[in-house]
């Protein structure tokens, strides 16, 4: 496993480091004249009311007047169309040095390359279906209830199954908002007297609902099994801090990729880890579901992992899917568990089935129930475009990071000037890049972030490829020397020739799993609604359920078989198929058995 | 050496030893010695030198073993070696990630039938259980049992059945609105479904500007936050704010969310009872005794009391609030999120009920997912304020901004408000009169909720025993009731909250119902508590599927 964390630094030039540090010692300085001066001859703005503390804390205040304002023009520009392959940015007039941005009227049509419109399901036309607008007009904006309560239905119990079948668990729920899945989940699985284990650059949600649990949080270095490895075991041997018991829980925490480097999470390390320890695994997928693996099904697909080697599957429907939203997806008795004590689930308002019947239609189009392969050729589109795109950025000598077939690339920036520069001059020539810098990434780190999606086409790659050489060459990003490019070129090879034939084998045991459906399903063992829900998304009126027994009966049977097809060996399969029929027999009786012992 | 007499006296009178006494006199005798050498050598006693030397040599020594460092055998941390570790790792057992699971709700409710559920030791309950449980692998939660098949509407559907929806926050009726749904058809077809990227990263559409705008012009308020996610909103407001080291404080029956946004700040806290303001004055008039003179404070001190309590459905007295809050230069932040749209002329929320302008509170936060029948929080404040958020609050900065048809919805329901704000508020006004007086009082129920407020609760006046008794009862009510026509909600509560509230029945009363079927529901409601809470009273006993 390579070391990236490490790298990361390594790469710099040191001379770049240099300047950089220079740069903010610069800035930092004439912060504190000018904040000198301010509070000689402008007290009336410094002032704070007699008898009150005052409301922001000093530093951070200082760092968003002096530094920030400084180049605020580059975030938060207003956009006024859909987040698709191109979209309209309205300009801003910038006033008394960043203290105010006016909106002017004008507005610039730009290559989108910021957005996580992965799967391009954003786009408009095309992104929303009919149905959805359907969905509108019959349930309303909101169901202005708890999703545990009285603002569950239907489409979120048929999006509940389905994004349970996607992931090949047995069951799943959905909840309104990604940030609020990880924050008001996670205490709910670990409290007092568990430990946390985190990635280091793990995203804020994660952090916060990791704080509010209550339990004990440790960080291990990113992407990084060995440190992993030896934090367990001194987790272990140590207990608890102070009163030495012995852990509750352990939980391991980390993300498919991450948000802000692109990189890819080790999981056969982490999982292999996690069962010689016994720990648990939540796997935030918020940007690799939909982006990584054959058929989309996230990390675990991309390792070749069976999904039911993770405990907890978490993902948000913000990214490839194009709308809003977090799910969860794991056993049934966890997901049981968490609908009565999530407090997302207990108190936070359901998602908007508008959002919810969306998301339907993406996943349905990504699974191929439509019967056409629109969402699988996105997949294929998808990666095309960021294998593509990232070689001929390194070509470029352009430093990158992150892992190839990860739509997110960062392209490291360093100086904070050349933050403002690049960000600047690529909206001037058509191209709306989001660029990073501190807080968010180290202080030596400021980056700026493609994000690639399967609605552009190889013109518009070539369109942007060409402005950002003009651009790098322009500000002088080009870190890296010809020896360098070749290195991380065979490298680059290497990973994506690997993962290459991880797909091969992964389609060739999913074609066995997915002959052994279809034969299940003529046998009808397997009922098409055994999820207790109705499979006509169409009908929105008629939908009236059958008697409450015979819907149990099903849901019985389902998660029985459901339960057994999780805990199967893949290796078992090709046996499997070679003789259905009998293996038909033998869930019958397996089924029948079960039932007479209790 | 005559001038020796006097100091010895003085040693032999003062005898009460201590510390001090003993180094002066130690003092004392080195400087006689020292007087006595130096008066000798100048005598011309050339040989006291090599005195002199041994002596001072020894006192080095004394002093050198003084002062050298006390013998310590050094510490070694006795390292445990891999071998230890890995059998201390096979030894570990890991609590399971899903807790042991509780009665489930069919046991439960077979057992409460049975009236065995009172005496049962609980090995015997994890016996049932278990048993329960391998032979119906699934059970639903209650939630599934009752699934909505419609907008929430004055009449919706509930598993197939048409029934009165007192289950639902929408309370002007704003979630099935045509025009509402027409604008947001409109902004779908243009803008998509998601936003597709936080509001820093080209997710702030002008959608989202607009609805800010509105909501500040709305609500009188220099400057409006939209944040996606009502829950999300005081929690990440909160801990914007105040950090370790500041001061909360906050009414013991706030919601989880605003108490996972203190416990997030750091910041040391201090409840107050429910809405009693002689205690919030004692409190704090307590913290501000220690304060300097001078009035130059460090320490960021809040207040945060909610509009409309959601877990009693009364109402703080915010004029009272106010006037301590200014009193006692506190910064108050008020949750209107059940009573914005509902109260106050314009239906800005409770401060414009008790006459107050929402400037008079320094952050106002609501969520957008009851009255105004959309996804979504927003924050009132102060420009200053609204700015900072914009780069700390973790809500704000760290997730995807609201889809733009959500705030769309937003902004053409606050206009609706603002334009037909008399009728629709009066209609909601009447009703709540209406249905609370046709409730009247419940035997063995108490009832909670003030003259003014669109919720309800019903509380059992006696607990039958345990918490979760209670809820199983009211659950199996919630059921009675849908089977005869009536949708409620019963709210569950953590245990891990600061104060949990007994199970309740929650009613919930919109501008969309008619008087007759409000009448027709407040009836049913009470047949049926009092069915199920006399059952003997009634011939037939009703049965629950």
């Amino acid at each position: 496993m390579k070391n990236n964390s490490k790298s990361l630094y390594d790469r710099i030039p040191y001379i770049v480091a240099l300047t950089t540090y220079f740069s903010y010692a610069m800035v930092i300085c004439f912060g504190y004249l000018k904040d000198f001066i301010g509070k000689l001859f402008r007290r009336k703005k410094f002032r704070v009311p007699q008898g009150y503390a005052r409301l922001l804390s000093d530093f951070e205040d200082f760092y968003t007047r002096r530094l920030y304002s400084r180049i605020r023009d580059c975030w938060s520009r207003p956009v006024c169309s859909a987040p698709g392959a191109y979209i309209d940015v309205m300009l801003r007039d910038v006033i008394n040095y960043g203290e105010d941005l006016r909106i002017n009227g004008k507005t610039k049509r730009c290559l989108n390359l910021g957005s996580y419109n992965y799967l391009g399901y954003a786009d408009v036309p095309g992104g929303v279906d009919d149905q959805v607008l359907k969905a509108l007009d019959f349930y309303g904006v909101s169901s202005c209830g708890t999703p545990n309560d009285t603002g569950y239905t239907d489409v979120h119990a048929r999006l509940e199954s389905l994004v349970a079948e996607f992931l090949n668990r047995p069951a799943a729920l959905v909840m309104g908002m990604g940030f609020a899945t990880n924050s008001q989940i996670i205490p709910s699985l670990v409290g007092p007297g568990c430990l946390i284990l985190s990635d280091e650059l793990n995203h804020a949600s994660i952090v916060v609902g990791a704080r509010a649990s209550g339990a004990k949080i440790k960080v291990f270095r990113h992407n990084n099994p060995v440190d992993l490895e030896k934090q367990l075991r001194l987790a272990i041997a140590e207990g608890q801090p102070r009163t030495h018991r012995p852990w509750k829980k352990i939980l391991i925490i980390v993300e498919g990729i991450y948000s802000m480097e692109g990189e890819i999470c080790p999981l056969t390390e982490i999982i292999e880890l996690k069962k010689k320890y016994k720990a648990y695994l939540f796997l935030d997928e918020a940007h690799s579901i939909g982006a990584l693996g054959h058929s989309g099904r996230g990390v675990p697909e991309y390792w070749n992992i069976p999904h039911s080697e993770v405990d907890i599957l978490m993902g948000t429907f913000t990214k490839s899917f194009g709308a809003v939203g977090g799910y969860i997806a794991g056993s049934r008795e966890l997901i049981e568990h968490l609908r009565n004590s999530a407090p997302g689930c207990l108190y936070s308002s359901s998602m908007s089935a508008v959002c919810a019947q969306h998301i339907l239609f993406a996943l349905e189009q990504i699974m191929g129930k439509d019967k056409t392969d629109i969402g699988q050729q996105k997949i294929v589109r998808l990666r095309e475009n960021a294998i593509m795109f990232r070689r001929r950025l390194i070509e470029l000598g352009i430093q990158v990071y992150g892992d190839p077939g990860s739509p997110v690339i960062p392209i490291m920036l360093y100086p904070p000037a050349k933050i403002a520069a690049f960000s600047r001059e690529c909206l001037a020539r058509g191209l709306a890049v989001v660029v990073v810098g501190f807080p968010a990434t180290p202080l030596l780190l400021s980056r700026a972030r493609i994000c690639l999606s399967a609605a552009h086409t190889s013109e518009d790659l070539e369109f942007a490829l060409h402005v950002i050489e003009e651009v790098a060459e322009l500000i002088q990003i080009k870190y890296n020397d010809k020896k360098m490019i070749e290195i991380q070129l065979e490298e680059e090879e290497e990973a994506i020739k690997a993962s290459e034939e991880r797909a091969v084998q992964n389609k060739i045991t999913h074609s066995l799993i997915r002959n052994h459906e279809t034969i299940i399903h003529g046998k009808k063992l397997l009922s098409s609604n055994h999820f207790g829900h109705d499979n006509e998304t169409q009908d929105f009126n008629g939908i009236m359920h059958s008697g409450r027994d015979t819907q149990r009966e099903e849901r019985k049977t389902a998660s029985f078989f459901q339960r057994k097809w999780n805990g199967m060996d893949i290796q078992w399969l090709p046996s499997m198929s070679s003789s259905s029929v009998d293996n038909n027999s033998h869930y019958r009786r397996m089924d029948s058995s079960a039932t007479v012992e209790t | 050496m005559l001038n020796m007499e006097p100091e010895v006296k003085k040693l032999t009178v003062n005898s009460t030893p201590s510390l001090r006494r003993l180094l002066y006199d130690i003092w004392t005798y080195i400087l006689l010695y020292l007087d006595a050498y130096w008066q000798q050598l100048r005598q011309g006693h050339s040989d006291l030198l090599f005195h002199l030397g041994v002596e001072s040599f020894f006192i080095i020594i004394i002093l050198y073993l003084w002062f050298q460092k006390s013998y310590e055998p050094k510490r070694r941390r006795e390292r445990l070696t891999e071998k230890e570790i890995d059998n201390l790792v096979n030894e570990w057992k890991p609590e399971p990630l899903v807790p042991k699971r509780q009665l489930s709700r069919r046991v439960r409710e077979y057992l409460f039938e049975n009236d065995t559920y009172k005496s049962l030791p609980s090995e015997i309950e994890e016996l049932l259980v278990a048993e329960h449980l391998e032979r119906e692998s699934y059970l639903p939660s209650p939630r599934e049992v009752l699934r909505l098949q419609s907008a929430p509407t004055a009449y919706c559907v509930v598993n197939g059945k048409k029934v009165i929806n007192l289950g639902t926050c929408n309370f002007l009726g704003f979630a099935e609105d045509d025009t509402i749904k027409q604008a947001c058809a409109e902004v779908l077809k243009r803008y998509g479904c998601g936003s597709c990227g936080p509001r820093g990263f080209y997710g702030n559409l002008d959608v989202h500007i607009e609805a800010e705008h509105r909501i500040a012009e709305f609500m009188k308020a220099p400057a409006a936050v939209l944040y996606s996610f009502g829950s999300a909103t005081c929690s990440s407001v909160i801990p914007a704010f105040s950090k370790r080291g500041d001061l909360i404080i906050c009414d013991e029956a706030a919601s989880y969310f605003i108490q996972t946004g203190i416990s997030l700040s750091r910041a040391s806290v201090k409840w107050f009872p429910h809405n009693d303001m002689s205690a919030l004055e004692k409190i704090l008039a307590e913290v501000v005794t220690n304060d300097p003179i001078s009035g130059k404070i460090t320490q960021r001190r809040f207040i945060i009391v909610e509009g409309i309590s959601s877990k009693f459905a009364d109402m703080t007295p915010l004029d009272k609030v106010v006037e301590l809050k200014n009193r006692y230069r506190f910064r108050l932040i008020v949750d209107e999120s059940y009573s914005l749209g509902v109260l106050g002329k314009t239906g800005r929320g409770a401060l414009e009920y008790f006459g107050l302008e929402s400037t008079d509170a320094d952050i106002v936060l609501a969520d957008l997912g009851n009255a105004i029948a959309t996804v979504g929080g927003f924050c009132c404040s102060s420009q200053e304020v609204a700015n900072h958020q914009r780069l700390s609050s973790a809500g704000y900065c760290f997730s995807a901004s609201q889809p733009p048809f959500l705030a769309k919805a937003c902004t053409v329901a606050l206009e609706k408000l603002q334009n037909e704000c008399s009728e629709r508020l009066s209609q909601l006004q009447e009703n709540i009169e209406c249905f609370q007086a046709a409730l009247g009082t419940l035997d063995g129920i108490r009832i909670s909720s003030h003259p003014k407020s669109p919720i309800v609760f019903l509380r059992l006046d006696k607990s039958l025993g345990s918490y979760t008794m209670d809820e199983q009862w009211m659950m199996k009510l919630q059921e009675a009731l849908w089977s005869e026509g009536v949708f409620v909600s019963v709210p569950q509560y953590l245990a891990n909250e600061h104060i949990r509230p007994s199970p309740g029945l929650r009613l919930c009363i919109s501008s969309n119902h008619s008087r007759k079927v409000l009448k027709t529901a407040a009836e049913k409601i009470r047949k049926t508590v009092a069915k199920l809470l006399f059952p003997s009273k009634h011939v037939s006993p009703l049965k629950i599927p």
